[in-house]
């Protein structure tokens, strides 16, 4: 018996120190943001991923560490995020020679097509997404998703452009896309560089339906509206960080289209914005995660599967203040989240996803992508 | 005469004369020692030079080929066109671009050396022990990236910055000055700040060569400061006002991140029309049209500076 176990005194400091320390590690990583996740078993995927990296390609926020901390902690996988400003600047680092690159993309739904035209991305398993069964039926089969029978991208999220204003200068909002031509607003709008989203602004205040392709003279009737918008406008900044950084400084009070996902940027500087849907309505997207060529298809389904499960989802869900695609994930949202996506056919209702430009109109009176681009080029340099 | 000049310089370089041997061809000298090459020499020019022609010089003649083919819907059609040049020459946008990002880089070039010709004659001549911390300051000073540069700038500009902040506490405003930022103002004001010590250097590196022998002659031959000043110092430091000018020149004209960042609506340089033709519209022929196009203009002006410079100056 005295042999045995004989533990030196030192020996039992460092072991408890040890135990002390691990007990609080585990303590501090204990508390989830839901009290019950459940931690991910152990799958053949998953082990293959231990220590490896993922590479993310797409918009900032949509590889939000929080809701993927299962994966990366559990794992000890590091996510290697690239970010683009816009959807032409992901589609154009794909273009410009990335295989095997990037693991997993995300993309908004209209410019799949020209990710699909250029044999950039390559098709979904569906067998392989644990959630897709989860996924309101309205975003397993849209037209951009599906080509020749296969799946293409897995929707996670969807939202609107709604205009996001500072209450603190604009009390109530705007009722109407047209109040931005008010004098009081001169050089207090801020909007984003990216054609499409401005564009459909101008389309929707000039009360051109845009759920279908448009006609180069209704191009050209939004091109006059947003000509009278810009001695309104006080900067266009090349992404949704810098408005976000724009309104937090004050430099301006609202922007015309908008990304929610400001709001939470805004607020951690200080400054609480607030957003509307004025009534002329507001043109719908989708974001979607796909798989491009040259990939490693394990990492980029355990990403998505990952983001699509209702625990990633509601992360993602409070961090960006948007709608998921994942039907099992409205239960565990916080309740004024939950009063506003608890009807979700009637939300469906509200943000058509219109489709974007064709690239090559067959119908010869319909304007292009190029024309869409140069135009806003034109009124960017006017 | 460019070219006998680089041989020229290359040559003398290279080549190591034997000082003992003398080269006039009426001696008759047997024991003509063959010239060495000076390897060091080779290898430290050499490697930039190449360096320079396999990963600039060569990307720039394929993006001069892609200026002569066009793009039809997303594909880019091989065939030989000169139809992005014309739409570069015949488009009024275009035209205007390039008009304004040429006048903003004049303007801030101009400025760029009025402020740092002081800097650098202040350094050369009057401080002479202070001359190395000042030297350390400014290189210190390019250490930070540009990017962070630009946003500090904006924390200086903004309505709620530094300048609208003491403006509005004094009470001599009693609304930001909105100007400031997000305009032409905020892009000169910007891009001086950063190619100042770019300027800085080149220029007191050229007066710190004017022998001081040069200036007491001057002196003694009765001029006063500023004569000397204008008919001596100036004149022998042409060459570094011309270099400064034409970097902050190019540079200005061709940037296009502080005007995304700060130039708000109507601000925007030739740079943002090629970066949009690169990138959103993945229009590579008219983004390298529009490159080259500007590559004329610059030695347009190149020419232009150089021979008022050579006026100027005088060669020492």
């Amino acid at each position: 018996m005295a042999k045995a176990t004989k533990v030196s005194r030192r020996e039992f400091l460092v072991a408890s120190a040890a135990l002390a320390g691990a007990s609080m590690l585990t303590l501090r990583h204990a508390v989830p943001a839901l009290a019950d996740t459940p931690t991910p078993q152990p799958t053949p995927d998953l082990e293959k991923l231990r220590g490896t990296t993922i590479n993310y390609l797409g918009w900032e926020g949509y590889d939000y560490a929080g809701a993927l901390k299962p994966l990366t902690e559990t794992y000890d996988i590091t996510v290697n995020s690239t970010y683009g400003g816009n959807n032409e600047e992901i589609f154009s680092k794909l273009k410009a020679g990335s295989a095997g690159q990037y693991d997993v993309i995300s993309i908004y739904h209209g410019t799949i097509e020209a990710l699909y035209v250029n044999n950039l991305i390559q098709p979904i398993d569906t067998e392989r997404l644990t959630h897709w069964n989860d996924l309101y039926p309205a975003f397993r089969n849209q037209p951009w998703q599906v080509r020749e029978g296969k799946v293409y991208s897995v929707p996670f999220t969807f939202g609107n452009t709604p205009c996001t204003y500072n209450p603190e200068f604009v009390p109530d909002g705007i009722e109407s896309w047209n109040d931005l031509l008010k004098p009081e607003f001169k050089g207090k709008i801020v909007t984003l560089d990216v054609a499409n989203q401005e564009l459909m602004v101008a389309m929707l205040a000039v009360g051109i339906d845009i759920n279908r392709f448009v006609t180069r003279e209704e191009l050209q009737q939004a091109k006059e509206w947003y000509l009278k918008l810009k001695p309104q406008l006080r900067a266009i900044v090349p992404s949704y960080g810098e408005m976000a950084d724009v309104l937090a400084r004050k430099e301006a009070w609202l922007t015309s289209g908008s990304w929610t996902a400001i709001i939470g940027w805004a607020r951690e500087k200080g400054v609480e914005l607030k957003y509307v849907i004025p009534k002329e309505g507001v043109a719908g997207w989708c974001d979607n995660y796909l798989i491009p060529v040259g990939a490693n298809v394990d990492a980029a389904y355990a990403f998505i599967n990952q983001m699509t499960s209702p625990e990633g989802a509601r992360e993602l869900a409070v961090y960006l203040g948007q709608g998921m695609t994942n039907s099992k994930v409205v239960p565990l949202l916080p309740p004024e989240m939950q009063a506003e996506f608890a009807d979700m056919d009637a939300v469906l209702a509200k943000t058509p996803f219109p489709p974007d430009p064709p690239l090559e109109p067959e119908d010869p009176s319909i304007a292009s992508n190029a024309e869409w681009l140069q135009t806003w080029e034109d009124i960017k340099i006017s | 005469m460019v070219k006998r000049a680089v041989t020229h310089l290359l040559r003398s370089v290279a080549v190591k004369r034997s000082k003992d041997v003398p080269v006039e061809p009426w001696t008759m000298n047997v024991n003509v020692k063959r010239p060495r090459i000076r390897w060091g020499a080779v290898v430290t020019i050499g490697s930039p030079l190449i360096y320079m022609l396999v990963l600039f010089g060569a990307p720039m003649l394929v993006f001069f080929i892609y200026s002569f083919w066009y793009l039809k819907g997303y594909t880019i059609v091989r065939e030989w066109t000169l139809q992005n040049y014309v739409e570069v020459v015949t488009n009024a946008t275009y035209m205007k671009l390039i008009g304004r990002s040429i006048t903003v880089g004049l303007i801030t070039a101009c400025l760029t050396v009025v402020l740092s010709y002081p800097v650098a004659y202040a350094m050369a001549f009057r401080l002479q022990k202070e001359r190395e911390t000042v030297l350390m300051l400014m290189i210190l000073s390019l250490f930070s990236c540009y990017l962070v540069r630009v946003y500090a700038w904006k924390t200086i500009l903004g309505n709620s910055g530094v300048i609208n902040t003491i403006l509005l506490g004094l009470g001599i405003v009693q609304q930001p000055v909105e100007w400031l930022i997000y305009t032409q103002f905020a892009v000169i004001v910007t891009l001086t700040s950063v190619f100042l010590p770019i300027c800085i250097l080149p220029l007191y590196s050229v007066l710190m060569n004017i022998h001081p022998n040069l200036l007491e002659a001057a002196r003694d031959l009765g001029a006063n400061p500023t004569m000397t000043f204008l008919k001596v110092t100036l004149p022998l430091s042409m060459p570094g006002v011309m270099a400064g000018f034409l970097f902050a020149f190019v540079l200005t004209a061709g940037d296009y991140i502080t005007p995304a960042l700060l130039g708000g609506s109507n601000a925007q340089l030739i740079g943002n029309s090629i970066a949009s033709q690169f990138g959103t519209i993945s229009n590579w022929p008219l983004g390298s049209a529009i490159t080259f196009s500007m590559v004329i203009v610059f030695a347009v002006v190149f020419g232009l500076v150089g021979l008022s410079a050579r006026r100027l100056a005088v060669r020492g």
